[in-house]
Parts: structure tokens; C-alpha cells; sequence
């Protein structure tokens, strides 16, 4: 049995749409009302719902074999697992976004809005731009408007926030998508059903 | 005697099945010439610093000591032995039970993790590369959980990356969607790379290979395009010689940094634990980083890990 951990929430619904398609899953995810755990046992699979966050968590401390995660939080957290499978769903940018006047001139420390942390820290490490990170829950679109940050990293889908905010697309850090990931130890001891299962998925997203 | 044998066996039902295993494993490296060897309690921490890129994390507990030298409590043991042994009259064959201190799995704090390892430092040949790999194998085997021994050679990528003539500059990025068995992330690196459309499959193919040890040998063979591709595979037969289990692997994805890495990488796991539970390598590149004459092969079981769930 694989037990594979889903985002909660709109990316969690397509992915099951697409584990349908490959035959891992029957019905909707919708009509599992307030149930966490799902399982097909014909199958072989075994699905948790979990908060799109802590999906790679479950899959290194390997509570699930795998799990399907955006590029975004894989990045952030660094998680230590095995990235096998682009599944091209939830496609956004990571960007950095500002106002569509703001120059950066280097002549003072820049001041970065974002959730994402590390991802923001690495980006300006590796141009060799000092930073002062503040991390932001959400709204972030609010900290340039404010005077709290300069410039903001976020993920930008169709860019309509920005816009509405007056902020443009400064730069962009990389490309986010729904990654198929897996637990190092699992894969050793499951590598025939997780195969099979990415060659179905990679059959079906053609 | 028989009074002593009557103690023996009350002394041993009061041991737990953790120390149960460390005894067995202590027996099995002790029947093959490996002796008991203690560390120094702490190390300087310039000594660390020198070899950051060997650590799995930069974060090292310190202190200063009494007389004003900044001090660190052990990250590896590895580094302290080849460091303080000296091999210059001959093989030495050395385990250890030590504790190690490191970030924990969250990154919020430091954790001791028990280790035990041991480490064949001086003239190392085909045999004691051989043994080094049987005793991980015979290791995991004896925990009595099902296991997976997963090996590698660092000259199969490197040779490969040769092959394609790909500039140094883009190794990093190949080698961390090889490590994470990435075929997206490989393409866009190898296209990055500026390797030909007509390689990217070749490749994906030969890098991402893992597997039964011997059909990935087989396969692996057909792809070999250089002397030093084929030499590596050698090298994993050799060490392989004599062991002929499904539960043995081939997996080009295990690597280590080649400022300390050369030859033979291994990885073992057990059914059911969040992580491996060993890991280990020849690590001559490290000897002359630290300018020792010799090789060096060793492997380390994390205790914790192996013992926790």
C-alpha cells in the first residue's frame, strides 16, 4: 500500500482528478466531507489530506511515501526527498514584484516582503545584494503600498493582484509547479509501485 | 565456570534488543581485526571550519576552552579519525561508538546522535574495500529488519559529465537532480548545461539508473563511454564479489562532495524508518586534504535512526 499525501484545497482536487485518470483513485475528493484519509485498496494507494505545507513533511519523516507539493514549498524548506515527477499543474512564477516606477540602485540595504523566506535570501545571496528580510504571512502585495519593503518575493499566477496593488514584475526567480515527491527510505522498498504509478501519470498527462 | 556462565546469561537478559544489536555489531567488526578506538572528546573548531563542505550542516556547538581556544563539540567522527590516526606502519582497522552533535531534522535545535562506524585508513586495496562493503551489508543484515544495501561510485557520474564535456560550472546543478532523482530538473540543467538534444537521453538514462545491482550493472555497462565510467563499475563488482542478495542495489543518485570523496559510495536502509541508517564511502580526497599519506573507506550507522522509528 502507498500512502500519498494531497494538498488540501484546489491543487489537491486536480491532482486527484489526474490519479483518476491514471486509475489510483475513484469519485471526487469533494465528496469525502470532513475525512482525512481515503484509501482504494484495489489500487493500492492511500491518501492523506493535509495542509499544502506540510506535505513534504510528512513525506521526509516519511509518515507518507509520497506526496504531491509546489515547487515553491520544496524550495523553502529543502526538504530531503526524491522530486520525481513534474506533474505541470498549479503553474505560477516566482517573482520578485515591485512598484513599476522602483529602481534599485544599490545605494542602500533593499527591503524584501515575503513568505518565502529562504527562497528570497538565496535569490539575493547569489547576486551578492544585501537584504533585510521581513517575513510577512500574507497580504504581502500591502508591504511596498505601505512604505514596509521596498520589493516583495511571491508567487504570481496571472499577475491580477499586482496590478490591482500598481506592482509589476521586477524580475523572475523560478518556475512553480506540482512536484511528485517521495520518501528516500520508501522508494528503496517500493521503487516497482512508485514507478508504475509515475509511468501512469506521465501516460495519462500527455 | 559454570557459576560464570549462569552470571553471563543473567547479565544479558537484562540488555535491551538496542544493546543486544550494538554487542553483535561490536562482535562482528571484532572478528574481522577492527578495534575499539575513542575520539577526543572536542576538536578545534578551525578544524571544522576548514571542512565545511564535508559536514551536513555548517551549524557546530562551541565554547571556548580555559586557555582561550575556540572548541566544538564533534559533528562527525570521520573527519577527528582521519585526522588523528596515524596509518603510517600499516592498515588500520578502527570502530567506533560515539555520540555526534547536529542540527535535528526540524533545524530549530541540536540533537546528540549516537553513532557507530568504523573506518580501514592506510594502504586500502581491492580486499579492504571488499570487506568494508560486506561488513555494511552483514551490519544491516543482522539488525534482522528487512534492508536495502545501496551502492555507488562517484566516477560513474564524473566520467559521464566528462563524456559530455560539460563545463565544471554546471556540475552542482546536474548533480542535485541526479541526487534527488529529478528528470525535469535534469533536463533543464543539462539544457542549461548546453549539452546537445541528441545526449539529454542518454543522459537522464544513465544517470537516473538504479536498481538490482546486478541487471543495473548489465545496463549500466552498455553505457559506458569512457575508460573512467568503466572502471567504476569494476570497482562495484569487486566489492560486490561474493555477495549475491536482491536486496543489494545500484544507485548512481548517492554521492559525496569530491573535495573528500573518491571511489565507492554506499547507503543502507531500513523498511519502515524516516532515513538511512548508514552511510558510508571511500574518502581518500580527504586524506590529502588533510595531508595524509593513504586511503580511506569507513562507513557510520546512525543508532538513533536505527533504533527510533
Amino acid at each position: 500500500m502507498l500512502n500519498i499525501a494531497l494538498p488540501k484545497g484546489r491543487l489537491g482536487d486536480d491532482v486527484h482528478r489526474l490519479f483518476s485518470l491514471a486509475g489510483f483513485a475513484r469519485g471526487d475528493l469533494s465528496d469525502m466531507g470532513r475525512k482525512l484519509v481515503l484509501e482504494n485498496e484495489e489500487a493500492g494507494v492511500r491518501y492523506f489530506l493535509v495542509k499544502p505545507g506540510d506535505v513534504a513533511i510528512y513525506v521526509e519523516h516519511g509518515a507518507a511515501d509520497l506526496g504531491i507539493v509546489g515547487k515553491d514549498i520544496l524550495e523553502e524548506d529543502r526538504a530531503d526527498v526524491y522530486e520525481l515527477l513534474d506533474l505541470n499543474l498549479g503553474k505560477c512564477r516566482m517573482c520578485v514584484a515591485g512598484p513599476k516606477d522602483f529602481k534599485d540602485d544599490g545605494s542602500k540595504v533593499l527591503r524584501v516582503a515575503t513568505k518565502f523566506v529562504n527562497i528570497a535570501e538565496r535569490y539575493y545571496a547569489s547576486l551578492g545584494r544585501e537584504v533585510d528580510i521581513i517575513k510577512l504571512g500574507g497580504s504581502i502585495e500591502l508591504a511596498p503600498l505601505l512604505g514596509l519593503s521596498d520589493v516583495i518575493v511571491d508567487i504570481v499566477e496571472s499577475g491580477k493582484t499586482l496590478r490591482e496593488n500598481n506592482l509589476v514584475v521586477l524580475s523572475e526567480i523560478m518556475p512553480i509547479s506540482a512536484r511528485l515527491i517521495a520518501n528516500k527510505v520508501a522508494y528503496q522498498f517500493q521503487s516497482g509501485a512508485i514507478d508504475n504509478l509515475r509511468e501512469r501519470l506521465i501516460g495519462v498527462m500527455k | 565456570m559454570r557459576g560464570d556462565n549462569a552470571n553471563i546469561t543473567n547479565l544479558l537478559a537484562v540488555l535491551s534488543d538496542e544493546e543486544r544489536t550494538v554487542l553483535k555489531l561490536r562482535a562482528l567488526f571484532e572478528q574481522r581485526g577492527y578495534r575499539r578506538y575513542h575520539t577526543n572528546r572536542f576538536e578545534e573548531y578551525r578544524f571544522y571550519l576548514e571542512n565545511l563542505s564535508f559536514l551536513r550542516s555548517e551549524q557546530v556547538i562551541t565554547f571556548s576552552d580555559l586557555d582561550g581556544r575556540l572548541m566544538a563539540l564533534k559533528p562527525d567522527v570521520t573527519l577527528s579519525i582521519a585526522k588523528n590516526v596515524d596509518s603510517s606502519n600499516g592498515l588500520r582497522k578502527l570502530y567506533y561508538i560515539e555520540n555526534v552533535y547536529r542540527p535535528n531534522a526540524t533545524g530549530r535545535s541540536f540533537a546528540e546522535i549516537n553513532q557507530m562506524g568504523l573506518e580501514c585508513i592506510g594502504p586500502v586495496g581491492r580486499k579492504e574495500v571488499r570487506e568494508v562493503i560486506h561488513l555494511a551489508y552483514e551490519s544491516l543484515k543482522l539488525t534482522g529488519e528487512p534492508f536495502r544495501l545501496s551502492i555507488s561510485h562517484v566516477g560513474f557520474i564524473a566520467g559521464l559529465l566528462k563524456s559530455l564535456r560539460v563545463p565544471p560550472k554546471h556540475y552542482a546543478a546536474l548533480f542535485e537532480s541526479i541526487a534527488s532523482k529529478n528528470p525535469h530538473g535534469l533536463l533543464a540543467a543539462a539544457e542549461a548545461a548546453g549539452i546537445g538534444s541528441e545526449n539529454i537521453d542518454y543522459l537522464k538514462k544513465a544517470a537516473l539508473l538504479s536498481g538490482e545491482a546486478q541487471s543495473v550493472l548489465k545496463q549500466a555497462e552498455l553505457l559506458c563511454r569512457n575508460g573512467e565510467m568503466q572502471r567504476s563499475l569494476n570497482q562495484i563488482r569487486h566489492a560486490l564479489e561474493g555477495l549475491t542478495d536482491p536486496n543489494i542495489l545500484v544507485d548512481f543518485s548517492i554521492r559525496g562532495d569530491e573535495d573528500y570523496y573518491s571511489g565507492i559510495m554506499f547507503c543502507g536502509y531500513i523498511e519502515g524508518k524516516s532515513r538511512l541508517v548508514l552511510s558510508g564511502g571511500q574518502y581518500d580526497n580527504m586524506m590529502k586534504k588533510l595531508h595524509k599519506s593513504g586511503r580511506a573507506i569507513g562507513f557510520a550507522l546512525t543508532l538513533n535512526e536505527l533504533f527510533g522509528r
